[in-house]
C-alpha cells in the first residue's frame, strides 16, 4: 500500500519536475544521482542518515550541524538558491522544500538540466513520503524503509503509552508579540495528540495560528510548551518565563511551563521519534519521565 | 455641512465633552467584549464574582490594551491634523515624513538584537526603546538634511521624508531578506501593528507623554489655521512661520515615532480622522485637534475590538483592520464629498 | 467701521534685493506718508511685488532701509509688524475650505493672545469689513466656492479687519469687475483720507491709478524711473518709454483726472 504511493509520487515528483520546465525529462535520475545538493535541514538529515552522505557536493545555508556535511559549500537560502554555484558543482539532483515562492529558480534549474524534487516535510506524514523518495533517488530504498519501519514503531510504542494517560491541556507557543500558537493541522497538533494532550487552540482555524492572549489564557493550559525563542542564550528548561506573570494558570501553579529550543521540536524530519518521546514527557512525564534540561536545548 | 460659524469656546468644549463621552462609552463596550467570555459589568456589578482568571484578564489584558488603543489613537488622529495642517494638504498622514521608517528600522534591529515579550523588562522596554531611538534619529537626520539656508521648507521636508521611507522601506526589505523565517514572521507582523497591554506604570508614563505634546499642538491652533493662507499669508498675520513648521514638524514627529515605536504600523487613523472631521466640523484647528484626539481614540478602540474578536480564538493585526474600514469609508467620503471639497 | 489710530509712515531708502543671481531692486527710494494714496506702477517684472513683500517683513536679506514707522522692517517681531502693516496679495491662496468670514477673522490675528478665541467686538470688525468690501452676502459660503473676485474682495476685507497702520496691497482689483474695482478703491481712498491711514498700492490700471493715486512711483527693471504727483508721473513720454509701447495720454472730463489709452501698433495716431 504504501509503495504504491511511494512510486506515485515519485514519478509525479519527476514528472512535475519535467513539465515545470517544457524540456525533456531528465533521465532516470536514480543511476545518475551522485551529485546532489541538498537544501532543506529536514532532508540532510535524512540524506546523512540512509548513508548517502558522499553523494551530496552542496547545502543550502540553512543545513548545519550535520556533521558529514559540514565542509560543503553553501548554495544560498531555499528561494533564492545560487544557481550558478549548484552548476559550478555540477550537480545533478536538487533536493529542496516545496515552495511556491522558489518556483522560478527551480524552473532555471530544471532547464539547465538538473533534477529538482520538491519534498514536503512539515507534516508527519510528508516526513515518511519524503524519505522514502529520497531513498528511492539515492538508491537507498532499503534502507529507508527500515529507517521508516523503526520511526514508526518507535512512535507506536509511545501511542500505546500514552493510550490511557488523563488528557492534558497543552499550549505550544512558536512565536511571541504577536502570540504565535500551533494549531490544528500542524505536526506539532498531531505529536500532542500522539501523547495524550489536548491542543487548547485545538478550534484555530490555521497550523499556525496569531492567537488572542486572552482566550489561550483563558482555556486555563496545563502545560505550556513555549518555544518561542531561537537565541543561543535564552534560557531552557523549566522555567516560567514571562508565563509566570499569569499566577493562575495550572501550567504556572504546578510549574509545568517548559522553555524549549525550537529546532527540538518545531520542525519535523528524521528525529521524530525522538522529538515525539520529548513531547510525552513534556506532557506527560509521570509515564515518560521529566525531560533533561540538555534534551530542551540548555547547553 | 455644518454652519458657517466660527469656532467659539462654547462650542469646541461642546464638541470635546460630547465626543470624550462618545469615547468613553466604547471604551466600555470595548472592555467588556472579548475573544474570551469576560465582561466588564460581571466585574462591576459582580463584585467578588468573577474567577481570578477573568478578572485578571480584564485588568491586566483587556482594560489596558482598550486604554492604550485610545492613546495612541487620540495621538495619530493629532499628528495627522498637525501635518495635514504643516503640509497644508489633507491627504498627508503621520507616515509621510519619513518618522515611521526610522521607527521601523529601529524596532527590527530590536527583534533581531532578540528585544520581544518573553525577556523580562528589559525586553519589554527594549523594543519599543529602540523604536524610538530609530524614530529620532530618523527625525534628527530629516530635518538637518531638509534645512536649507537655516529654514525648514515644505518642499524639502516632504521631499526628504519620501526619500527617508523609500530607503527605510528598502533596508527593512534587506533586513528580512537575511532574517531567519521565525524573525521574519515576527518582522512583518511588527509591521503590520499590535495593540500591546502596557504595565500600568508604561501606560502612565506614555498618557503623559502624549498629552503633553497634544496640547502643545493644540496650542498652536490658530497658527495653523493661518497657515492655510500660505505661507506668506500667515506671515503676514503675524505668524512666525518658521518657527511653527519645526515645532509641528518636531511635535507631530514625536507623536507618531511614540506610536510606532509601541504599536508598529497603525495607518489610516491619522489620515481618515481628521478629514471626516473636517468636514462634518469644519477646518478651524481650534475645534478639529482635540476632537480628532477623542475621535481618533475612538476609531481606534472600535477597529482593535474588532482584530480582536472577528477572527477568534485568533487575532487580526489592528493594521489591516484601520486600512479595510478607512480606506472604503475614506473613498465613499470623497465620492460624496467631491463638489464640496475641491479647492486650490 | 471703527477708524484706526492714525497711520505711519512705510519707506525704503536705497533699498536694494537680490534673488539667486538677478539684481530685483536697485537703490529703490519709496515713502508713503499717513492720508495719502501711493501707488506703485511698472512693467511686468520690474520688482513691484516684491518691494511689497520686503515691506511686509516677508523677505529678509535685503541691503539698505526697509522702515514701517521708523523702525527696521526685519527687526520688528512679526506680531508687531502685522498689527502696523496688512497686505492684500494679488493671488490669494487658501489650502482649507474655510468660510469668507473665518478667513476675514484671521485678519484679527496679531491682535489676539495665545488661545483666545474672537470676542464680539472682533465678530463686529469682521463683518463691518466684509460690508464695507461688499461682500457681506459671503460670510458663510467656503472661500474655494467662490469666484476670483469675490475671493478679492475677502481677502480686502480681511486686510481691513486687521486695523492695520499701513494698507499695502498688491494688485488687489486684478479679477475684480468695474463696479467692484471703484468700490474697492473708494474704500481705500476713504482709509487715507477720512481715518489717515497710509497706503501704498501696487496696480496695472494706470487710470485707476491715475484717479485715486496721489503720489505715484514708477518702477521699471527694479529702479525708479519717476515718481512724485500722478500728473507729474504719468506723461506720455516717460509711459512710453517706461512700459515700450505708445501710450496716448488725455484728461478725464468728469473728474478732471488723467486717461491713459494704450495704443495698439496699427492705430492713426500712431507715430511709427
Amino acid at each position: 500500500m504504501r509503495i504504491e504511493r511511494l512510486a506515485g509520487v515519485v514519478v509525479g515528483a519527476l514528472a512535475a519536475a519535467g513539465c515545470g520546465s517544457g524540456a525533456q525529462a531528465p533521465p532516470s535520475v536514480v543511476e545518475q544521482a551522485q551529485r546532489v545538493v541538498v537544501m532543506a535541514p529536514a532532508a540532510a538529515e535524512m540524506v546523512v542518515e540512509l548513508g548517502a552522505a558522499d553523494s551530496v557536493v552542496g547545502v543550502g545555508d540553512f543545513v548545519s550541524g550535520l556533521a558529514p556535511l559540514a565542509e560543503l559549500p553553501r548554495v544560498g537560502a531555499y528561494n533564492a538558491p545560487n544557481a550558478e554555484r549548484v552548476l559550478e558543482l555540477r550537480a545533478n539532483l536538487f533536493l529542496t522544500a516545496a515552495s511556491a515562492a522558489a518556483a522560478e529558480s527551480h524552473r532555471r534549474l530544471e532547464a539547465l538540466g538538473i533534477a529538482v524534487v520538491p519534498l514536503d516535510t512539515s507534516t508527519h506524514d510528508g516526513v515518511f513520503v519524503s524519505l522514502a523518495t529520497i531513498g528511492r533517488l539515492l538508491g537507498r530504498e532499503e534502507r529507508a524503509r527500515a529507517l521508516a519501519r523503526e520511526m514508526r514503531q518507535r512512535i507506536a510504542a509511545i501511542r500505546r503509552t500514552a493510550t490511557d494517560l488523563p488528557r492534558r491541556r497543552v499550549l505550544f507557543v512558536v512565536g511571541r508579540d504577536p502570540l504565535f500558537v500551533a494549531g490544528p493541522g500542524s505536526h506539532i497538533d498531531e505529536m500532542i495528540g500522539l501523547v495524550g494532550g489536548v491542543n487548547v487552540l485545538a478550534d484555530a482555524l490555521s497550523p499556525y495560528e496569531r492567537a488572542s492572549l486572552e482566550v489561550v489564557l483563558e482555556r486555563l493550559p496545563e502545560i505550556i510548551i513555549d518555544c518561542s525563542d531561537n537565541r543561543r542564550t535564552a534560557a531552557r528548561g523549566r522555567d516560567g518565563g514571562d508565563w509566570s506573570r499569569w499566577e493562575f494558570l495550572p501550567a504556572v501553579q504546578r510549574g509545568r511551563v517548559y522553555q524549549v529550543e525550537p529546532s527540538r521540536l518545531v520542525i519535523p524530519g528524521i528525529r521524530l521519534p525522538e522529538m515525539t518521546l520529548l513531547m510525552g514527557k513534556l506532557v506527560q512525564p509521570e509515564a515518560f519521565g521529566e525531560p533533561a534540561p540538555s534534551e530542551m536545548g540548555q547547553p | 455641512m455644518r454652519v458657517g460659524r466660527p469656532a467659539t469656546l462654547p462650542r469646541v468644549l461642546a464638541w470635546t465633552v460630547g465626543l470624550a463621552a462618545v469615547l468613553a462609552a466604547c471604551m466600555l463596550v470595548a472592555a467588556s467584549v472579548g475573544a474570551g467570555r469576560v465582561s466588564v459589568l460581571d466585574g462591576l456589578w459582580g463584585g467578588g464574582g468573577l474567577a481570578e482568571a477573568d478578572r485578571r484578564i480584564l485588568l491586566d489584558l483587556r482594560v489596558p490594551r482598550v486604554l492604550m488603543a485610545a492613546l495612541l489613537g487620540g495621538a495619530l488622529a493629532v499628528a495627522g491634523v498637525a501635518f495635514q495642517a504643516l503640509l497644508r494638504n489633507p491627504l498627508a498622514d503621520p507616515y509621510v515624513l519619513g518618522v515611521s521608517g526610522g521607527a521601523s528600522i529601529g524596532g527590527m534591529l530590536a527583534l533581531l538584537l532578540g528585544f520581544g515579550a518573553g525577556q523580562g523588562a528589559l525586553g519589554r522596554l527594549g523594543l519599543p526603546a529602540l523604536a524610538f531611538a530609530g524614530a529620532l534619529g530618523a527625525l534628527v537626520l530629516i530635518e538637518w538634511v531638509a534645512t536649507v539656508d537655516g529654514k525648514l521648507t515644505v518642499y524639502t521636508v516632504l521631499l526628504t521624508g519620501a526619500i527617508f521611507n523609500a530607503f527605510s522601506a528598502a533596508l527593512i526589505y534587506f533586513i528580512q531578506s537575511l532574517a531567519s523565517l521565525e524573525e521574519l514572521h515576527a518582522i512583518v507582523f511588527y509591521l503590520m501593528g499590535q495593540i500591546p497591554a502596557p504595565a500600568p506604570t508604561d501606560l502612565v508614563v506614555l498618557t503623559g507623554a502624549v498629552v503633553l505634546v497634544v496640547v502643545a499642538l493644540a496650542a498652536m491652533a490658530r497658527d495653523f489655521n493661518a497657515l492655510s493662507l500660505g505661507e506668506e499669508g500667515a506671515m503676514q498675520i503675524g505668524v512666525d512661520v518658521d518657527r511653527t513648521r519645526r515645532r509641528t514638524f518636531w511635535l507631530g514627529s514625536l507623536l507618531t515615532g511614540l506610536a510606532v515605536s509601541v504599536a508598529g504600523l497603525i495607518g489610516f487613523v491619522g489620515l481618515v480622522v481628521p478629514h471626516i472631521l473636517r468636514i462634518l466640523l469644519g477646518p478651524d484647528h481650534r475645534l478639529l485637534l482635540p476632537s480628532s484626539f477623542f475621535a481618533g481614540a475612538t476609531f481606534l478602540v472600535l477597529a482593535d475590538l474588532v482584530a480582536r474578536i472577528a477572527a477568534a480564538p485568533a487575532e487580526l493585526p489592528v493594521g489591516v483592520v484601520t486600512a479595510m474600514i478607512g480606506g472604503p469609508f475614506f473613498l465613499f467620503l470623497l465620492r460624496r464629498g467631491r463638489g464640496r471639497y475641491g479647492f486650490s | 467701521m471703527a477708524s484706526p489710530d492714525s497711520g505711519v509712515t512705510v519707506e525704503a531708502r536705497s533699498l536694494d534685493f537680490r534673488f539667486a543671481d538677478r539684481t530685483v531692486l536697485r537703490g529703490v527710494e519709496l515713502r508713503a506718508d499717513p492720508g495719502e494714496v501711493v501707488g506703485l506702477v511698472g512693467p511686468n517684472g520690474s520688482g513691484k511685488s516684491t518691494l511689497i513683500r520686503i515691506l511686509s517683513g516677508v523677505l529678509g536679506g535685503y541691503a539698505g532701509t526697509a522702515r514701517v514707522d521708523g523702525r527696521e522692517v526685519r527687526e520688528l517681531p512679526r506680531r508687531e509688524l502685522a498689527r502696523l502693516v496688512a497686505v492684500v496679495p494679488q493671488e490669494p491662496t487658501f489650502s482649507f475650505p474655510f468660510t469668507a468670514l473665518e478667513v476675514v477673522l484671521m485678519g484679527r490675528h496679531p491682535h489676539l493672545a495665545g488661545l483666545a478665541f474672537e470676542s464680539e467686538r472682533d465678530l463686529g470688525l469682521a463683518h463691518a469689513a466684509l460690508e464695507r468690501c461688499g461682500a457681506a452676502r459671503l460670510a458663510g459660503r467656503a472661500i474655494h466656492e467662490l469666484s476670483s473676485g469675490e475671493r478679492q474682495r475677502v481677502v480686502f476685507a480681511k486686510a481691513l479687519a486687521q486695523q492695520p497702520r499701513a494698507l499695502l496691497l498688491d494688485e488687489p482689483a486684478s479679477f475684480l469687475d468695474i463696479r467692484h474695482q471703484v468700490e474697492l478703491y473708494d474704500a481705500v481712498r476713504e482709509r487715507a483720507r477720512e481715518q489717515g491711514g497710509t497706503v501704498l498700492t501696487v496696480l496695472h490700471d494706470l487710470n485707476l491709478a491715475a484717479e485715486y493715486c496721489d503720489r505715484i512711483y514708477l518702477l521699471s527693471d527694479g529702479r525708479i524711473e519717476a515718481e512724485g504727483r500722478t500728473a507729474d508721473v504719468l506723461d506720455a513720454a516717460t509711459l512710453t518709454r517706461v512700459f515700450e509701447t505708445e501710450v496716448y495720454v488725455d484728461t478725464n472730463s468728469v473728474t478732471g483726472n488723467l486717461i491713459i489709452v494704450p495704443l495698439p501698433s496699427r492705430s492713426p495716431g500712431r507715430v511709427r
